[in-house]
Parts: C-alpha cells; sequence; structure tokens
C-alpha cells in the first residue's frame, strides 16, 4: 500500500521526465492503432467496394477472362439457362446479368474508350446498391430512355444531361456498329472504377448494339453473408451450375492483389511500431535508471530502515509499470477518440486517387477507418509489458545496491 | 541482561590486493541497553565502518557481531533487512528523509517495514512527532522543514519502532551548534525518557562533553573508552 503510493509520488515528482518518456509510449501504442484502424478501414472499403460496386460477392462470367483494365471482351457470351436462374433465385439473395464491353464513346470532336456496361434496369440495384451514387438527371430505365455516364466520362466529352452520345463497338460477330443516344443521368458514385469510365447502358440498347441476341457477359450475385467461406462455397456450387465453360469468380479472388499489398503494409506497420516501442522501453529503462542513480542514497535508506531486496525491487518496478499503464492508456484513449471520428467521419481519397491514376482500383474515395478492439488490447497489453520488462533490469540494480555503500552516497 | 550490542575482535577490510584497506582491526565493545555512546576519532578512524556493522548494514570480514543477542555473521541479506526493521533505529548525518513522504508517512514506514504489528499506526506515529516538539507539522514534506526539524523527524522515525539499539553516524554534522545542542539535548532526554540505546560517532566536542560513554578509534583500533560522569 505505502509501496504503491511511494512509487506513485516518484512518478509524478519528475514530472518531467516521466511525461518524456510517457510520451513515448503513447506515441507506440497510438500509431499501432491508429495505423492499423486506418489499414482495416482500407481493406473495408476495398472489399466493400468490390462487392458493392464490381463484381457482388462472386461472379460467373466466361472462362479464361481477362481481369486486365479496361478489357472486356464479348466473343464468349453466354444466357441463363432456366434451371441455373431457378437455382440462383433460391440460392442468393439477389443476383443479375451484366453486358460489359469497351465501346468508343463520341461527341462532338472528342472520342474516348470506356467501360460500357449492360444492366438489366429492373434487377441490377439489388446486387449493387446505389446508396452512394449522386445523380444528376436519372438512372435510365429502358434504353428509350438512354444511358448514364459516370462524372469523368461525361467531363472528358463535355456532355451533360439530354446531350446525344454516339457509342461505336464492334458485335459479338466482330462488325463494326456504332448508335446514338441520350445521355439520361450523369452519376458519381465515389468509385474510381464507376466514375473514371463507365457508361452504363439499359440492357436491351446494349444488346441492340452489340448485336448479342440476349446472352450476357456476367452473373453477378449477392449474397447475404460476404464471408469468405460461405462465399467460397457458395462458389463452388455456382461453378457446378454455370457450365464447363464458365468460370466463377469471388470477391476474394479478384482483391487478392490488392489485399497482399495490405499485408505486407500491415508487416511494415508492425515493424515501425516495433522501433517505436524499442525506443519507448529505452526511455522507460533509462527514466527507471535515472531514478535509481538520483535516489541512491533514498534506497539506503528504505534498506536501512528495513525495506527488503525484493521490496526495492517491486518499488522500481511499480514506477515502471505505472508508466506503462498510465501511457499505454492515454494512447489507448486518444487513439480510440481519433478512431472514433474517422468511422463516421470519411476521409476524402478523390485527391489522391486523382494523382496515382488509379482508374480500376475498386475504393471508396470516402474511407472510413474501422475500428477493431483487437488492437487497443494488443497495444495496451504490449505497452505494459514492454515497460515492466524495461524497467526489470535498473530496478534489479537499485534493489542489489550494498546498503552501507548507498547511505554513504 | 542481554548486551544491545556486542563486538568481538572485529576486523573490516575493504579491496583486495595491494590496495586493501583495514578499515577495522580487532575491535571488541559490548554496549549495554539504556546506555549513551559516542564513537569519536579523526576522519578515516573506521566510526562509520563501525558503526555500519552495528547498524547490520554490513558484516565484518573477521570477529562476531552480536546485536540485542543475535549473531549476525552467516545472516542473509533478508534475514539483516528484517533484524534492521525490527530491532535498529538510523539518525544519519543529512537526515535522509524520503522527499515524496510527509513527516508522519516517513515515520510510518518505519512501523509499516517493521515486523510489528502496531494498532493504530497513524496515532502513532503523530504521538511520535509530538513527543519530538513537531506537533502539528506531520503533514509537511522534508523540503518544508529546516534541518533541525528534519532531523527530529528522523530520530522519530527511528525511535518509533521501540528499537533494542539506534545508529547516529554524525546527527549534529549538518546542523548549526545550536540547532545541534536541541537535537542533542532531545537525544539525551529520549535516552533517558524512553530508554533508548544510543551510539553516535561524531567530530563535535559538543557531543563529546553530554556522552556518559566516549569511545575513541584511530587507525581502526579502540585507542580509548572512557565512562564520563
Ligand atoms: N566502501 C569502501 N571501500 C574502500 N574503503 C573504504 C570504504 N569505506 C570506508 N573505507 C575506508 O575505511 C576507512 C574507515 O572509513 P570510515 O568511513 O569508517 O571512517 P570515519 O571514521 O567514518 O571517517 P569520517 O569521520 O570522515 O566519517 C577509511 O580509510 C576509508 O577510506
Ligand atoms: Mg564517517
Amino acid at each position: 500500500m505505502i509501496l504503491i503510493k511511494l512509487a506513485a509520488r516518484n512518478v509524478r515528482r519528475n514530472v518531467v521526465r516521466s511525461s518524456l518518456s510517457l510520451v513515448a509510449v503513447i506515441v507506440g501504442t497510438m500509431s499501432l492503432i491508429v495505423g492499423h484502424a486506418f489499414l482495416a478501414g482500407l481493406r473495408v472499403n476495398v472489399i466493400r467496394s468490390q462487392i458493392d460496386v464490381v463484381s457482388g460477392d462472386a461472379v460467373l462470367q466466361p472462362l479464361d477472362y481477362p481481369d486486365e483494365r479496361l478489357t472486356h471482351p464479348v466473343d464468349a457470351l453466354f444466357t441463363v439457362e432456366p434451371d441455373l436462374a431457378t437455382w440462383l433465385d433460391s440460392s442468393t439473395q439477389a443476383w443479375t446479368t451484366r453486358l460489359m464491353f469497351v465501346p468508343t464513346a463520341i461527341h462532338g470532336p472528342d472520342s474516348i474508350r470506356v467501360r460500357g456496361i449492360g444492366f438489366d434496369p429492373a434487377r441490377d440495384e439489388a446486387v449493387f446498391p446505389r446508396d452512394a451514387w449522386k445523380v444528376v438527371g436519372h438512372v435510365p430505365k429502358s434504353g428509350a430512355e438512354g444511358v448514364l455516364v459516370a462524372s469523368s466520362v461525361a467531363r472528358l466529352l463535355s456532355l451533360h444531361e439530354g446531350d446525344q452520345i454516339t457509342m461505336q463497338v464492334r458485335t459479338a460477330a466482330g462488325a463494326i456498329n456504332a448508335l446514338q443516344m441520350p445521355v439520361a443521368g450523369i452519376v458519381a458514385a465515389s468509385n474510381p472504377w464507376v466514375d473514371r469510365s463507365a457508361v452504363f447502358v439499359p440492357m436491351d440498347l446494349a444488346d441492340n448494339l452489340l448485336q448479342a441476341h440476349g446472352t450476357i457477359s456476367h452473373v453477378a450475385t449477392r449474397l447475404a453473408d460476404h464471408d469468405e467461406s460461405t462465399v467460397d462455397a457458395f462458389a463452388t456450387a455456382l461453378k457446378a451450375h454455370g457450365g464447363a465453360t464458365r468460370e466463377v469468380s469471388t470477391w476474394m479472388a479478384q482483391t487478392h492483389d490488392i489485399l497482399e499489398i495490405d499485408k505486407m503494409r500491415s508487416k511494415a506497420l508492425n515493424m515501425l511500431v516495433g522501433v517505436l516501442m524499442a525506443m519507448s522501453a529505452m526511455g522507460i529503462a533509462n527514466t527507471v535508471l535515472m531514478a535509481a542513480y538520483e535516489r541512491i542514497r533514498e534506497i539506503g535508506t528504505l534498506r536501512a530502515l528495513g525495506m527488503a531486496e525484493s521490496e526495492v525491487l517491486a518499488l522500481f518496478l511499480t514506477e515502471g509499470v505505472v508508466l506503462g499503464v498510465v501511457g499505454s492508456t492515454i494512447g489507448c484513449a486518444i487513439s480510440t477518440a481519433i478512431v472514433m471520428y474517422f468511422t463516421t467521419h470519411g476521409i476524402d481519397l478523390s485527391a489522391s486517387i486523382d494523382r496515382s491514376g488509379g482508374m480500376s482500383i475498386p475504393i471508396s474515395t470516402m474511407l472510413y477507418v474501422a475500428y477493431e478492439s483487437k488492437w487497443v488490447v494488443i497495444a495496451w497489453t504490449f505497452g505494459v509489458g514492454i515497460a515492466t520488462i524495461a524497467s526489470v533490469l535498473p530496478a534489479r540494480m537499485a534493489a542489489r545496491m550494498a546498503p552501507a555503500d548507498a547511505v554513504r552516497a | 541482561m542481554v548486551a544491545a550490542c556486542q563486538l568481538e575482535s572485529v576486523r573490516k577490510t575493504y579491496g583486495d590486493g595491494a590496495g586493501v584497506v583495514n578499515a577495522l582491526d580487532g575491535v571488541s565493545l559490548v554496549i549495554q541497553p539504556r546506555e549513551f555512546t559516542v564513537l569519536a576519532g579523526p576522519s578515516g578512524s573506521g566510526k562509520t565502518t563501525l558503526l555500519n556493522l552495528i547498524g547490520c548494514l554490513d558484516q565484518p570480514s573477521a570477529g562476531s557481531v552480536l546485536v540485542d543477542g543475535q549473531n549476525t555473521s552467516g545472516m542473509t541479506s533478508r534475514q539483516l533487512a528484517a533484524l534492521r526493521a525490527d530491532r535498529i533505529g538510523f539518525v544519519f548525518q543529512s537526515f535522509n528523509l524520503v522527499p515524496v513522504l510527509t513527516a508522519a508517512e516517513n515515520v510510518e514506514m518505519a512501523l509499516h517495514l517493521s515486523g510489528k504489528k502496531w494498532g493504530d499506526v497513524r496515532d502513532r506515529a503523530r504521538a511520535m512527532l509530538a513527543s519530538v516538539g513537531l506537533d502539528g507539522m506531520h503533514t509537511r514534506y522534508p523540503n518544508q522543514l529546516s534541518g533541525g526539524q528534519q532531523q527530529r523527524v528522523a530520530i522519530a522515525r527511528a525511535l518509533v519502532k521501540e528499537p533494542a539499539l539506534v545508529i547516529a553516524d554524525e546527527p549534529t554534522a549538518n546542523l548549526d551548534s545550536h540547532t545541534g545542542e536541541e537535537v542533542l539535548a532531545l537525544v539525551r532526554r529520549l535516552n533517558e525518557e524512553k530508554g533508548a540505546t544510543f551510539v553516535c560517532s561524531t567530530h563535535d566536542a559538543m557531543v563529546m562533553s553530554r556522552a556518559r560513554r566516549v569511545v575513541t578509534l584511530r587507525d581502526g583500533h579502540i585507542v580509548s573508552d572512557e565512562e564520563r560522569a
């Protein structure tokens, strides 16, 4: 009891020195928690964007479908047989067909290659939610109403709602075809995969343009549960029902490369935090060592009063642990506050995504960090543990001092 | 009656090889309970070394030291600590109060560390502070007290656990002569009233003049041992 009082007051006695070593612990725990919250936010963002915007949980697509940016061949289109449709109805929360192609969009003197997304106006929204969409004009419900153009495409082609746009393609059979159609609306989806290149074309119009005769390139599915094992099991079943000339690609497969980079970032962060923590360990070791040196006579006095070596050890260890507990707790509290703030207030990434030219990165331009309580627990434990370990040697040194020498000092 | 402290042919050497120092060489001494003994002698004569042995802060290189009937040779550092906690009070030249504890807490610390049960530790510490003339100062920290007051707290801390022996290494050396005299008067009064056994070292003629027994050391030997009236 009196030992804890003594240790706590000694920590307070050297406010400046203690604060300095506290700062090191605080920074260490904070970088661990905040860093991982941002990485997790990025990961969640990538996965959610992939599912909500690009592929749903899993897509059925032609065998060996390329995954380079802006490549959508139309030479192996297929139809959804009634058996498959029935099975999809019973096995998914929602499913829809898409006909992806790469037309040249022409307006006046300007033309660019875009990502043509033939979509089923009745079913698409159930798989690809539009909560994040900002639409000027409206989303066409049929080919007669025209197309929905992504914001960057509209800017590059100087298009406005009501303008006419010409779409030129190679049909499924290889002939060249072009049609003029009105712009029903302009969409900003907060996602570069859409915003940088997409033109949404109602399925009947896309079919007409490509002379597809009812065939499509993708069946996109949405499940109630996005976790990996559920999606994997579903993908296996979908593959079995989808036919030999088609393959299934899950959100995990499509985000694999990005998430690998994310894992490396996570390792790099852990190493950085390791270095920071090693520095704070040295800070604490130094604080406790200085405390021991400047209190040699006090140690001698306490030993003369009959304090045992183990109690002196406990006294100085307690100082280190108090520093660790206070530092880690402050660090965890501050970083939880920061993380909580950014889980509700997103960070706008559009500028940096524009700079990196990340055309096909499926990521929402608003990053919401993800709070993971496990990192708070890890950071706190780590902070306290490091502080304790760092105090052991100096505390031992203090405890082992011969009392006769210590009082003489 | 068992002696407060009994030394038999004690030798204490520091260092080894060529640099060996015989700080004490063949010292035998018996101190009875309730005695007030002063150790005198020039600087380097071995006073502090002797007090450290009597106070169980250190062990002799040869010979035996008995404190309150217990032989300290062969004791572990834990046993020595327990013996100090229980039987020995210390007063230091530079007071050595724990700066982050109040006067009362400094005194309480001695009670907490001693092996005995003391009932109400706070009341006891306060009463002890009152008896050294520090009534009402128990909440002050050492840096809020004068040197003489600090030394009174130290004396209270040494005596509060009713030790067999109080060791004081030059207790007045850091005090002006007037305060030193007051502190010494206090020590003498406590020696008489409470029957506490004191061993002090000093260079101070005033302290020697107040002692009943003066043991003089030179080069690690006892050169005289006088009883005074
Ligand atoms: N830890 C040590 N290591 C080596 N020599 C020591 C040590 N402590 C004391 N000595 C030596 O032992 C001798 C006795 O020292 P001690 O401190 O007991 O003298 P003292 O009588 O207390 O002197 P003073 O009046 O100056 O305090 C001295 O020669 C001193 O140098
Ligand atoms: Mg001395």
